[in-house]
């Protein structure tokens, strides 16, 4: 029953993205399918934030779920009901059964994929892979369970007691809601985001222009590489940080395209700003993804009233981080990085090392068990994209531009690293690469699935 | 760029996509064989919490440097979680070391390997002035129990 609460939070978020669109008529295509890949991040999020406010100024369990509770069924209701009228109003669709028949039957086996791999993974591990339960649901549980979280979340020293709240928060609501510790909560959140990542791949190719076979592949892509699928079910946060980078990257990408935007720049400042409330390189993550934003945005004479208002939609969650640090005043390791002598990066040795790291897991053949042929086709779709006119549009160039600053940012953080080199590529380069692997794909799709109709 | 070259990369794509995915079906745990994080296997801990008659509590050991005691009583801490920060005052016994009143639990996997944990927590135990109560059980595992003796 429990497993219920992460399907409501997040229908509830679907439901809400969706009457956004209340009397626009037949919504564009792929645009149902962006709005549910967004729904768990906007949702959760949403619920995260809120349960840390409540915590913030003192308040319990008891009162959260006492409001939370009725709160989700009325926007649960009015959502319904808007969605209703919305398809009384609505033309009918055009007739194509063979294409709707392919696509329900493409979802039907993937859902069954994803069940198996989900069933699977949860009577093997119930409580995730080590760090799930030493790191982010252990964080949830003290969370939920202290009277005084500040305090108690410093308990964990080991834990990283300074990571941002977005998954311990959005667990602990949810135990709030359930009224106990719940094993079914991550695992069915950690299962929602493992789905919503393809979603967004496959519905941001289609919204970027390219067309529909070129946003399957690069769905199934993404779910057939054997780490997502394991990371996926192991209740960790780097899943819901890769979607929540490809969301926030697909969101800004597309207020730089001619026309009016297909999402509003506030939520898709939220979804930056949601990067940075999920782990302290998501807050690296979130600085690339604004930065680079502006730069486009002003570059291609959009102003900075589009700033402004992603700033805004960010404002939320970037004040939760600040309250977070400032306010609990968190142990943190950070200090740990920032006083490390940063003249090792300076030596050959370290950058060889790294480097050949990437490439193992970047190779096609070595790297085949662990990710399949995922990267050498996406940096072959970059490289036709790069070799076509596509490159230059705005919403392309922002977002290839914005890959190569986040593998180059990924990079530079190995180098520099005052843990031991050798120890930290084993146990980290894997999770980083999986952060990036959507807007990774999203891009080379994207950019090559344009240049393909370019070429006809 | 030639016409084909797009097309041949998406059947390309979704041949991998194939290929990739049948080899993560493989991989899949169809086996079940419940390994160190199952709670199944952590349940032992609540067993031996229970006999000692007291709220289960667990804490590890900060600063071990091998990692093997502090990992078990990690899980343990996990299992057993919500129960001890309830109560405010044992977040206030939450100390480096062994200075807890409270048991431990120390799985060393091997009997050797507990041999040697046990012989650095007394020295541990003997310099921080706390006297240590050790009740041996099968398969490695211990449930020590530190109590100050003054000072």
């Amino acid at each position: 029953m429990d497993a219920a609460i992460p399907l409501l939070v997040t229908a509830v978020a679907w439901m809400g993205l969706a009457t956004r669109q209340r009397g626009a008529g037949r919504p564009a295509p792929g645009r149902p399918q962006l709005d549910a890949a967004l729904a768990p991040a906007v949702g959760l999020g949403s619920l995260s934030l809120v349960y840390f406010a409540w915590r913030f100024v003192g308040l319990g369990n008891s009162s959260f779920a006492l409001l939370a509770w009725p709160a989700l069924v009325a926007v649960a209701a009015w959502g319904l009901s808007g969605l209703g009228r919305d398809a009384r109003s609505r033309a009918p669709a055009p007739h194509r059964p063979a294409g709707r028949l392919l696509a329900a039957a493409l979802c039907a086996g993937l859902l069954a994929y994803l069940a198996l791999a989900f069933f699977l993974h949860a009577r093997q591990s119930p409580v995730g892979q080590f760090d799930a339960w030493a790191i982010w649901s252990s964080r949830a549980r003290l969370l939920f369970a202290a009277e005084d979280p500040a305090a108690a979340l410093s308990l964990l020293r080991r834990a990283h007691p300074d990571y941002p709240l977005f998954l311990p928060g959005a667990l602990a609501a949810q135990f709030a809601l359930a009224g106990a510790v719940s094993f079914p909560v991550p695992q069915w959140t950690g299962a929602l985001f493992a789905a919503a990542g393809a979603t967004i791949v496959g519905a941001g190719v289609r919204q970027l222009g390219a067309s529909a076979a070129w946003s399957w592949v690069a769905a199934l892509l993404l779910l057939a590489t054997p780490l997502w699928i394991e990371w996926g079910f192991a209740q960790c946060a780097d899943v819901p940080l890769a979607c929540l980078l490809a969301g926030a990257a697909l969101a800004l990408a597309l207020q730089l395209r001619s026309g009016a935007p297909a999402l509003s720049p506030v939520l898709a400042g939220f979804l930056v700003g949601l990067a940075a409330w999920t782990k302290n390189e998501g807050m690296i993550l979130s600085l690339l993804l604004f930065g680079l934003f502006a730069l486009w945005s002003l570059a291609v004479g959009r102003g900075w009233g589009l700033v402004s208002r992603v700033a805004g939609g960010a404002a939320l969650p970037w004040s939760a981080v600040v309250a977070f640090k400032l306010a609990w005043k968190p142990t943190s390791d950070l200090r740990f990085f920032l006083d490390a002598p940063w003249r090792t990066a300076v030596e050959a040795d370290r950058w060889r090392f790294v480097g050949a790291s990437f490439a193992e897991r970047l190779d096609p053949i070595g790297g085949f068990p662990a990710w399949g042929l995922v990267w050498t086709l996406a940096a072959a779709g970059i490289v036709i994209t790069l070799a076509t006119p596509i490159r230059r549009r705005p919403e392309v160039a922002f977002l290839l531009t914005l890959v190569a600053c986040c593998w180059v940012a990924w990079f530079g953080i190995f180098v520099a690293t005052p843990l031991d080199l050798s120890w930290h590529l084993r146990t980290a380069l894997d999770r980083l690469m999986l952060q990036l692997l959507p807007v990774t794909l999203l891009t080379a799709f994207a950019g090559a699935g344009l240049a393909a109709q370019r070429a006809r | 760029m030639p016409r084909i070259l797009p097309r041949i990369f998406l059947w390309t794509a979704a041949a991998a996509a194939l290929a990739a995915g049948a080899g993560t079906v493989a991989g899949l745990p169809f086996a079940f064989d419940p390994g160190p994080d199952h709670p199944g296997w952590v349940a032992r801990y609540g067993e031996l919490a229970g006999v000692l008659g007291d709220t289960p509590r667990a804490f590890f050991v900060a600063d071990d440097p091998e990692g093997t005691p502090k990992y078990k009583l990690f899980r343990a801490q996990f299992v057993l979680g919500p129960t001890v920060f309830q109560d405010r005052s044992s977040i206030e016994k939450v100390r480096p070391g062994l200075l807890v009143s409270v048991p431990l639990l120390v799985d060393g996997s091997s009997t050797q390997s507990l041999d040697r944990i046990l012989a650095r927590l007394r020295e541990r135990a003997a310099a921080e002035r706390v006297e240590l109560i050790v009740d041996r059980y099968p398969r490695g595992l211990a449930v020590v129990r530190a109590r100050g003796v003054g000072g």
